[in-house]
């Protein structure tokens, strides 16, 4: 009916469904076009415009954060001089004493290395730390910060980011001068932990279970067996965590949840990392590129030798 | 000549209030969409296909700068110009009633979007769906009554 009114009508009426079809195949051709760069590109987070873009924008945005933390540095150092004055005191006196843990702390680990030398076990993995500065944040509806380290800096994806006070979370996406990272806090991160006095999981009070992040309660902590846990006890990440190394504060319990099932208990957490206030962050790039590749040469030189052969 | 100028600036000038101030205006994750409001106001007085090619193009340009799926907001802005389009013959898009309308829908279609594709792709948000639609109606409907109909003089594009 519609192409029979199309033929009886004039040019005017048949200009005016032209452009109609024009705007519904533009519309249609954008949808597709848009379809696509989402399948190709949507999830990994990585699009040769993004990339090509971070190498502007990422240093100019690193450097506005920079001058913003000078001149707000600038104007607290006017208004809080004295009270900075004060503080350096307790500081000296904090730094005095974190020196003589330090010098103990030394000679434990002195001991400690001889021991497991002496027991046949292989030394703890040493993690190589990079130092980043916090630059902004993301644009997903997710908990993220942006950080002024890249690929160009060795940042990988799912790299472990610590804060001065504890566990900040992992990295989610990378470009060359930037990267995006998930904080703990977030929905869509979980960390297997345990809650001890100390850092140790080896230790004969420790209770395991897992910390995940919350839309509206921060963090949330299932431990196993239900265990009922004191406020204020610390909870670290456990060593059967793939991503985090084992040890990392993560925060403090802070109070019962309610759960309208009680078949699990719920506490909740609170972050031992203000993320409010946080400004520079260290990345656990991995290994040490010189004691990994020592390691790989251990492993290839074991499995290079051949097996005892069994005794009748 | 004016009119192009005009739009570039305000085109630079939506780029950098979404790039720059919306993060520092997240309440609870959920941040004004400066550029779905341009390319409303673009869809209610231009052109279907130049307002299509403008949305695509800023979707695609957010994509890249806010480390947001790439496609997803090119998505969402091609449809934000082409739906008036299809109701121009039985709205008045120039009356204040019919535009806070679009930005309602606009608004719950955007965030239903989102939803759906975190749900595709197993990804929590980290604010659920009516706080989402809550803050963002909030925030757009704000930021549209100060940018978009005080200052509508000195708009690209005059009100027909």
């Amino acid at each position: 009916m519609g192409v029979l009114r199309f033929r009886e009508s004039g040019p005017q009426d048949r200009q005016i469904l032209s452009e109609r079809r024009v705007r519904f195949l533009c519309f249609i051709l954008l949808i597709l076009i848009s379809l696509i760069c989402l399948s190709r590109w949507g999830v990994r987070h990585r699009n040769p415009l993004g990339e090509a873009l971070s190498f502007v924008l990422d240093p100019l945005q690193n450097a506005y954060s920079r001058w913003l933390q000078r001149s707000e540095a600038r104007v607290m150092s006017w208004s809080r001089l004295i009270e900075l004055q004060a503080k350096s005191e307790q500081l000296k006196a904090e730094n005095e004493r974190l020196r003589q843990q330090l010098a103990l702390l030394q000679n434990l680990d002195g001991e400690n290395r001889r021991l497991r030398r002496l027991h046949g076990l292989s030394s703890h993995l040493p993690w190589e730390a990079l130092p980043a500065e916090v630059i902004g944040k993301g644009g997903e509806p997710l908990q993220t910060i942006l950080l002024n380290q890249g690929t160009l800096a060795g940042v990988a994806v799912n790299q472990p980011v610590v804060g001065s006070r504890g566990l900040v979370g992992r990295v989610l996406a990378v470009r060359s001068h930037a990267c995006l990272v998930l904080r703990i806090t977030d929905p869509n991160s979980a960390v297997g932990v345990f809650a001890a006095e100390v850092p140790d999981e080896a230790s004969g009070e420790v209770v395991a279970g897992i910390v995940s992040g919350h839309a509206t309660q921060g963090l949330v902590l299932e431990p196993r067996g239900g265990a009922a846990l004191p406020t204020g006890y610390p909870v670290f990440t456990s060593s059967i965590s793939t991503i985090y190394p084992a040890g990392l504060l993560v925060g403090h319990v802070a109070e019962n949840l309610e759960t309208g099932y009680s078949l699990q208990r719920r506490q909740r957490v609170r972050s031992a990392v203000d993320f409010e206030r946080l400004r520079e962050v260290l990345i656990l790039t991995g290994l040490k590129r010189e004691q990994a590749l020592s390691l790989r040469a251990q492993a290839g030189a074991l499995l290079a030798e051949p097996e005892p052969r069994p005794t009748p | 000549m004016s009119v192009w100028r005009r739009e570039l600036g305000w085109i630079l000038g939506v780029i950098l209030l979404q790039w720059w101030l919306a993060p520092l205006l997240a309440w609870r994750e959920v941040r004004p969409d400066f550029v779905l409001l341009f390319v409303l106001y673009i869809a209610l007085y231009a052109e279907p296909v130049h307002a299509m090619v403008l949305g695509f193009a800023l979707g695609i340009l957010v994509d890249s700068l806010t480390w947001s799926p790439f496609g997803l907001n090119a998505l969402i802005l091609t449809t934000v110009a082409f739906v008036p389009h299809l109701l121009r013959s039985r709205l008045f898009l120039s009356s204040v009633a019919t535009q806070l309308a679009f930005i309602v829908f606009f608004t719950l279609g955007g965030t239903l979007i989102h939803s759906l594709y975190s749900l595709m792709v197993g990804q929590q948000t980290a604010t659920d769906f009516s706080t989402r639609i809550g803050i963002g109606l909030f925030w757009n409907l704000l930021f549209y009554g100060i940018l978009f109909r005080r200052w509508i003089k000195w708009l690209p594009i005059q009100e027909k």
